[in-house]
C-alpha cells in the first residue's frame, strides 16, 4: 500500500511540479539552441530594358575598329516644277533640328563585386552568382538609364513642368512625328506614376465625365477598366520604363518613331573574376561597351508631366 | 451606507469625485480647515512632496558613466569591421567617362549624358535659340529668368495653350449642359448621365 501511495504521490509531482516548483521548457529557455533558419535571398528589383528594343540598333562598330559611329543626314531634293532643272548638291547638312552627322561615342560601363572568400563560404546562397546576377541587372538598368536620359534633349515638348497630361498632349505628339514624316510604330513611354495616377493617363480612359468618351464592348475605355492597362494608347504603343527620371513630381518620358535614338554597341556583356589574395576575395567584374546618342530630333517629342494633382 | 451630501458650492471636488467617497472624507475634504492652508504649510507639503518624488527618481534604474562607457566601447569594437562584411555585397558600378547634365534657364536637368552627347545636344539647341547652361542655374538666376521678357511672352502662350488643352480633358460642355439639366429637372445627376447610355425607344 505505501508502494501504491509512493506511486500515487510521484505521478502528483509530475502533474503539479516537484518539491522546487513548477518549471517549462520553452523556445526562450532553450533560446540558445533554436537556430534561426535563412531562406535563400530574394534580390531588390529594378526596371530592366524597356528602351533598347524600341530604337535603332547601329552595329557598325561592332567586330571592328572605332569608338564613334556617325550618321549623316541628307538633305531631301526639291522636284523642278517645270523644264528649267537646275543641278542639286546631295548636301548631309542639319535639316531643322536633325543634326548632321549623328554621332554616337561608346564608353566602357560597368560594376564590380569584390566577394569576400568568407562571405561567400558563410552564406546559403551561392555568392559568386548572386554577384553575377547584380552585376547583369546593373548594367541592364545603366543601358536603360543612358537611353531615358535622352528623352529630355528632344527639342519639341508637348508638356511642361506641373502640368497634367491631356488629350490634346497626345494629338500634339502625334501631330509632330507625323510632320517630321517619322514611320510607324510610335512608342510612348513614361514614368509609371505618369501612367497610373491621379492626373495620370489612365484618368484620360476611366470613362469619368471628364475623360475620352471610350465605353462599350472592345473599346480602349473597357480595357482600361477591366486591366487597368493598354497596349496602344491613341496611336502610341505604351510602355512603363521607372528608370525615368522624377524630378520635384515631374518627369520627362518622350512620344517617338525607332529612329529617334540609336544605341550602339561595340562589346557584349564579358565577365572576369579575377582572385585578390591579399584582399582573401575574389574580384568579379562585368563590362559591357556601348554608345547611344539622338539619331533624327524630328522623330522625337518630350512628354513632361506632372504626377500629382 | 448613506449617500454623500451634496457638494457645496466652494467646495474644490467634482461631482463625480464626491459621489465616489464615503461622508467622512467628504466632510474633511470640505473642511474649512483643509481649506485654509497658511503659506508656511504650503510650502512644507510642497517640500515634503518633492522629497518623495527625489526619493522614487533615486530607486529608478539611470544610465550612469559605467553604462555610457559599455555603450562607447561596443562601437568602438563593432567599428573596428571593415570591408563589406559577411551579410553585404556591394556593387560598384564603373565607367570610363562621366555623364554631364545640361541645365535649362528656368533649372531643368537634361540629361545626365555622354559628353559628346551633351556638346552635340547644346549645339542643337543653342541653333534653334535657347540657351543651356553647363552648370546648374543658381535660384537667383532662375528668379531673374522669370522676370525676362522672354519667359512672360512664353508663359502667356503656354497657358493659353494649357487652357486650350485642359477643355479637350474637362468636358466642360457637355458638364454645363448636365448641370442645366440637374437644375431643370431636379433629376439625380447620375440618373440623367446614364439616359445617354440607353437607346431612344426606351428613354
Amino acid at each position: 500500500m505505501f508502494k501504491i501511495l509512493n506511486i500515487f504521490l510521484s505521478h502528483l509531482k509530475y502533474m503539479f511540479g516537484n518539491e522546487r516548483g513548477m518549471a517549462d521548457t520553452t523556445t526562450s529557455t532553450l533560446e540558445e539552441c533554436v537556430p534561426t533558419m535563412v531562406t535563400n535571398a530574394l534580390l531588390a528589383l529594378e526596371e530592366r530594358d524597356v528602351v533598347r528594343p524600341l530604337v535603332t540598333l547601329d552595329t557598325k562598330l561592332l567586330g571592328g575598329p572605332g569608338v564613334v559611329s556617325e550618321t549623316p543626314i541628307i538633305a531631301k531634293l526639291t522636284s523642278e516644277a517645270d523644264d528649267s532643272l537646275s543641278s542639286q548638291a546631295l548636301d548631309s547638312t542639319t535639316v531643322g533640328s536633325d543634326t548632321s552627322p549623328s554621332s554616337a561615342t561608346v564608353g566602357v560601363h560597368g560594376s564590380y563585386v569584390q566577394l569576400k572568400e568568407i562571405a561567400d563560404l558563410g552564406s546559403v546562397d551561392n555568392m559568386a552568382s548572386v554577384a553575377g546576377q547584380l552585376i547583369g541587372q546593373s548594367i541592364v538598368t545603366r543601358r536603360d538609364l543612358d537611353l531615358v536620359t535622352l528623352f529630355a534633349s528632344f527639342a519639341t515638348n508637348v508638356g511642361s513642368a506641373n502640368v497634367d497630361i491631356t488629350p490634346g498632349d497626345l494629338y500634339d505628339a502625334y501631330g509632330s512625328l507625323q510632320s517630321g514624316f517619322a514611320p510607324l510604330p510610335y512608342e510612348l513611354v513614361m514614368h509609371p506614376l505618369n501612367i497610373w495616377s491621379t492626373v495620370g493617363l489612365i484618368s484620360l480612359f476611366d470613362n469619368s465625365s471628364d475623360a475620352i468618351q471610350t465605353r462599350g464592348p472592345g473599346t480602349v475605355g473597357e480595357e482600361w477598366a477591366r486591366a487597368g492597362f493598354s497596349g496602344m494608347v491613341l496611336g502610341f504603343r505604351l510602355w512603363s520604363d521607372a528608370n525615368i527620371t522624377v524630378s520635384s513630381n515631374n518627369a520627362s518620358g518622350a512620344a517617338f518613331s525607332k529612329q529617334a535614338i540609336k544605341y550602339t554597341p561595340k562589346r557584349g556583356l564579358k565577365f572576369v573574376i579575377e582572385g585578390d589574395a591579399a584582399e582573401v576575395a575574389d574580384k568579379i567584374v562585368g563590362t559591357e561597351i556601348w554608345g547611344e546618342s539622338e539619331l533624327r530630333d524630328s522623330h522625337g517629342v518630350e512628354m513632361q508631366f506632372n504626377q500629382q494633382a | 451606507m448613506a449617500f454623500p451630501p451634496s457638494p457645496r458650492k466652494d467646495s474644490i471636488m467634482s461631482k463625480e469625485e464626491t459621489h465616489e467617497m464615503t461622508n467622512a472624507a467628504v466632510k474633511q475634504k470640505n473642511s474649512p480647515k483643509v481649506l485654509k492652508e497658511t503659506a508656511e504649510q504650503t510650502i512644507e507639503r510642497l517640500n515634503q512632496e518633492n522629497a518623495d518624488l527625489k526619493a522614487i527618481a533615486a530607486s529608478q534604474p539611470t544610465i550612469n558613466q559605467s553604462d555610457a562607457k559599455y555603450m562607447q566601447d561596443i562601437d568602438f569594437l563593432q567599428s573596428k569591421k571593415t570591408g563589406a562584411g559577411g551579410n553585404r555585397i556591394e556593387v560598384k558600378e564603373i565607367t570610363d567617362h562621366k555623364n554631364i547634365p545640361l541645365w535649362t534657364p528656368w533649372g531643368k536637368r537634361i540629361g545626365p549624358m555622354h559628353p559628346n552627347n551633351a556638346t552635340y545636344v547644346y549645339h542643337k539647341f543653342r541653333r534653334l535659340g535657347r540657351i543651356l547652361h553647363v552648370r546648374k542655374p543658381s535660384e537667383e538666376d532662375i528668379r531673374a529668368y522669370y522676370k525676362s521678357p522672354e519667359y512672360i511672352a512664353w508663359k502667356k502662350k503656354h497657358d493659353a495653350n494649357r487652357e486650350q488643352k485642359s477643355k479637350s480633358k474637362s468636358g466642360a460642355g457637355l458638364d454645363k449642359v448636365i448641370d442645366a439639366m440637374v437644375n431643370i429637372t431636379g433629376q439625380n445627376r447620375r440618373d440623367i448621365i446614364s439616359i445617354i447610355d440607353k437607346p431612344m425607344a426606351s428613354v
